[in-house]
């Protein structure tokens, strides 16, 4: 069997904010098809190296490609590191969609809109073919009957699902979520997470930050534990909730375990 | 009695015909305004948000003048100060001796400037208003700067603004009676000629102020179905 291509490599990536150093070199590859869960305690910087994998933030040190498309990093005159190319830095997010923790639905537009905003004026599609994909992706995640409807009217757990739909609808290679369920009801977390379990089966390519443990281990290939700013540790779900486990590891999982 | 009548009629010594005209550069001259006031309050509040450090400053600068000076100031500044300045610098060089600017478009640009100074402070707070969320979205997903302003911003600025740019569209249509001092015959220009010509001067600023509440009146209820279209998403 070949192993299959990189998706996402990012190296070293460094982010402070004013003295505190936030990220302290991490590096992460995905694979297509891999599900990497990244766990770890609040301030431990793993919403933030999700962000700088699309730009939203930008790293202080670190190089980030996705797919053929290099990250356009480059040093400004101060000597820090910025978006050089606009245009490169929106290929490169062309090639990933993001789920947030708040959904960030755009109010304006009625679901079936949200949907189709972004492949029809970022990637130009063909409108029907976009609107069949839409369709198909709404029914997928069960707002089939909510095309009309306006976000507001929408449970949490409703809106999630509608931007999992508008995530996968430029057909991404990589999905980040960013604690898609902290957001959520206890039984609205259970519907998102059986959705992303059926995404991840159909092998996307998906980074979640995430304090589900459940998912990650049942569901993530890999997991990914950060400390203060660096990986302290990682591997298997079966190594990771095995006996091999960090004491670190076991001391974040402790309170859950209780 | 039937001598004032006639005197707002359409016949030989009916007013009625030049007051119409009146209300319809008034209007033209607010709308003209307006349109001025809105691409550069968008500019002036692009430039307090965005833009470089001494852009911020000089957007700041211009609003606090334009907002703190009186209207009629600025019209006269336009259209009699700047012309005698040109013409002094036409005498030192020896051009030839420009004439008075047209009272349209430098009233029009007079009401249109302090216009921009209170709508960039709008513009500014509507923008502001937006969640962060909104944007990261829209970057997220590979928009452009121009195309998330265009599909995500300005769509959810609207909502927010439109009562307050309701509020501007109503002092601009007042404020353009002062543009009177220039001869431009808008509405208040030719009530005042009609008062002073026909020697009924409780009858034409009478008429005149019946005129501007019924423009008044109009636009404000077109603000306000405007305001409910663009608010239609969010009342649940």
């Amino acid at each position: 069997m070949t192993v299959p291509p990189p998706v996402l490599t990012a190296t070293n990536i460094r982010k402070s904010f004013g003295d505190r150093e936030v990220l302290a070199g991490i590096s992460l590859e995905a694979r297509e098809g891999e599900v990497i869960s990244i766990l770890g305690g609040s301030g431990s910087g793993k919403s933030t190296f999700l962000r700088c994998l699309n730009l939203l933030e930008v790293p202080d040190e670190g190089q980030i490609a996705i797919g053929d498309v290099q990250a356009p990093l480059a040093r400004n005159r101060h000597g820090r590191l910025e978006v050089s190319d606009g245009r490169a830095a929106a290929r490169l997010r062309m090639q990933t969609a993001m789920v947030f923790q708040g959904f960030n639905l755009w109010p304006h537009l009625t679901v079936l809109q949200n949907v189709m905003e972004a492949p029809l004026r970022v990637h130009r599609r063909d409108r029907d073919e976009v609107l069949a994909t839409a369709r198909s992706l709404l029914e997928r995640v069960g707002m089939a009957g909510f095309h009309a409807a306006y976000p507001k009217r929408l449970s949490g757990g409703q809106q999630q699902r509608v931007a999992i739909a508008r995530a996968l609808a430029t057909n991404p290679k990589l999905v980040l979520f960013d604690e898609p369920t902290s957001a959520l009801d206890p039984e609205r977390v259970r519907e998102v997470l059986a959705l992303m379990r059926s995404l991840a089966e159909e092998g996307r390519t998906m980074i979640v930050v995430t304090h589900e443990m459940a998912f990650a281990r049942d569901v993530s290939g890999r997991v990914v534990h950060l400390m203060n700013g660096r990986v302290e540790s990682s591997g298997s779900p079966a190594h990771m909730f095995g006996a091999d486990a960090t004491a670190a590891f076991r001391a974040f999982l402790a309170p859950a375990a209780l | 009695m039937m001598d004032d009548l006639s005197l707002l009629g359409f016949g030989p010594d009916g007013w009625a015909p030049l007051l119409l005209k009146g209300c319809m550069l008034t209007l033209a001259v607010s709308a003209t305004s307006m349109a001025i006031g809105t691409v550069l309050g968008v500019l002036l509040a692009w430039a307090r948000l965005k833009g470089p450090r001494w852009l911020r400053r000089t957007a700041l600068v211009y609003g606090v003048v334009l907002r703190g000076v009186p209207e009629l100031l600025v019209i006269l500044l336009l259209y009699f100060g700047l012309p005698s300045l040109i013409l002094s610098l036409a005498e030192t060089f020896g051009w030839d001796a420009p004439g008075l600017p047209p009272p349209f478009l430098i009233g029009s640009l007079s009401v249109g400037l302090v216009s921009a100074a209170y709508q960039a402070e709008i513009f500014r707070g509507g923008v502001g208003a937006i969640a962060k969320g909104q944007f990261e979205a829209a970057r997220a997903m590979g928009f452009s700067d121009l195309q998330c302003f265009h599909r995500i911003v300005l769509p959810q600025v609207a909502r927010i603004v439109l009562p307050a740019l309701g509020n501007v569209w109503q002092f601009n249509l007042k404020d353009s009676a002062l543009i009177a001092v220039t001869g431009l015959s808008e509405l208040m220009r030719t009530s005042l000629v009609a008062a002073g010509s026909t020697r009924h001067p409780f009858l034409f600023f009478g008429v005149a102020m019946a005129l501007y509440l019924v423009l008044t009146t109009l636009s404000s209820t077109a603000f306000h179905y405007g305001g409910r279209y663009s608010n239609r998403w969010d009342r649940g």
